[in-house]
């Protein structure tokens, strides 16, 4: 009897979750209407392409870690990295980018395709898009030197691809799995070129312009891509953010494990645990410009 | 010595008339008359009623129009005070009648001067149509 008390509750549960959505009766079978606020969730991308021939304005800035507290303001005033960027929408399925972060110098290119949407009568239930980048390290070239082959331009280029599944289960929650590799060309030794990697992300909306987000970036351990002795441990990202988005930016008060700013280097690089208490602040703001 | 006191004065007198001239606020002007093509002014709102897109219109207004226009279209939001435009009040009785659903799309959706085109940031008609119906319900209590 107490089982199936549970199960009513479970199945009352995911039934208002799939069918709080879009009830609305339509002719034409539609898209979902804004599964999420804006195209970055933290660090993760989302399935959000604004319309087309919009270009939109990007800035992520992560603080240091708050473990200091007061010595450094809890990160405010330790080492922090910045990343500028651009996207322009070539069609409402496609868009293109650029950007710029201060750590390791990163030229990034991007490119985002919605395969897939979800719609609104369900025919479709999951959205599915490809995003994907290219970053050249624009360091100077003596951090490349004194590897046991010589230096290449190609060794200051990383690569990022992504399969993103999102499915919006209602106006309040959305949900995205994605599966990722990522290789770096160049990297110290004791650590891997490549990784395959899994992220899961969200998003709770709380009012009109309000929402919750959250994300877990999980590098996986595979044996089978191993080379050689593999020093360092990268950790997962754990991340969650306060979200406010008006008509022309969305702005996210961010708290996360990870501050490269570049999904490769993060799934490759990272060496913040959050299980140790290494978070750090910081936000990401975009604006819209429509042509 | 006593020319130095007037040059003093003058300054400080100055300075305080600058800084007075910046802290007063200017008045806002208000809008003109709306030049709405017979096309929109005569369109008929295809979804009146439609109790479904509630919701979406509701969503649509806190996203695009409240920050100028006011939780409740009084023209009392956050960036209404910085527009050289008063924003009006959506919820009076007098523009609530003037205006047909099909005048209230041309405004809302193509506008003019300081109120945004919002025809790329709200592409289906449906949710232009939501945005309208929303503003129905902005009526004055």
């Amino acid at each position: 009897m107490k089982k199936l008390g549970i199960y009513l509750i479970i199945s009352l549960l995911i039934v208002t979750l799939v069918k709080g959505q879009d009830s609305v009766p339509v002719q034409k079978d539609k898209p979902i209407r804004s599964p999420f606020e804006s195209g970055m969730l933290i660090d993760n991308e989302t399935m959000v392409i604004p319309t087309a021939k919009t270009l939109e304005l990007v800035i992520q800035h992560r603080f240091g870690e708050m473990s200091n507290g007061m010595e450094d303001f809890y990160g405010i005033w330790a080492p922090s990295n910045i990343r500028l960027g651009f996207n322009y929408s070539i069609l409402n399925t496609l868009m293109v980018g650029v950007g710029t972060s201060k750590d390791y110098r990163l030229q990034d290119f991007r490119m985002k395709y919605n395969l897939l949407q979800q719609t609104r009568s369900d025919k479709i239930p999951l959205s599915i898009t490809l995003y994907g980048n290219f970053a050249i390290d624009a360091r100077n070239q003596d951090v490349f030197e004194g590897y046991s082959s010589p230096y290449e331009l190609i060794d200051r280029f990383s690569y990022f691809g992504e399969l993103i599944l999102t499915r919006k289960f209602s106006d309040i929650f959305t949900l995205q799995l994605s599966g990722s590799f990522s290789h770096i060309n160049k990297v110290p030794e004791g650590i891997e070129h490549d990784k395959i990697g899994l992220s899961f992300a969200g998003r709770f909306k709380i009012s009109p312009q309000s929402s919750i987000l959250f994300q877990y970036d999980i590098p996986l351990d595979c044996e089978k891509m191993k080379e050689n002795a593999v020093l360092m441990n990268v950790k997962p990202n754990f991340g969650v953010a306060w979200e406010i988005a008006t008509s022309s930016h969305a702005f996210q008060i961010t708290l996360s494990s990870a501050k490269l700013l570049s999904r490769q280097y993060d799934m490759i690089y990272n060496e913040y645990d959050w299980t140790e208490g290494d978070i750090m602040l910081g936000f990401n703001m975009t604006r819209l410009w429509s042509f | 010595m006593k020319n130095k006191n007037l040059l003093t004065v003058a300054v400080v007198f100055l300075g305080a008339l600058l800084l007075v001239a910046f802290t007063i606020p200017q008045d806002q002007k208000k809008g003109g008359p709306w030049n709405i093509p017979d096309k929109y002014k005569t369109m008929k709102n295809p979804y009146t009623g439609n109790a479904d897109l509630t919701n979406v219109g509701k969503m649509l207004y806190a996203k695009h129009c409240k920050s100028c226009h006011g939780n409740v279209g009084l023209g009392d939001g956050p960036k209404a005070a910085t527009l050289a435009t008063n924003c009006g009040d959506l919820s009076s009785a007098t523009w609530q009648k003037a205006n047909s659903d099909g005048a209230l799309y041309y405004m809302s959706i193509i506008g003019r001067d300081e109120m945004p085109n919002f025809e790329s940031k709200i592409p289906e008609e449906e949710d232009r149509w939501a945005v309208v119906n929303f503003l129905r319900t902005l009526t004055a209590k």
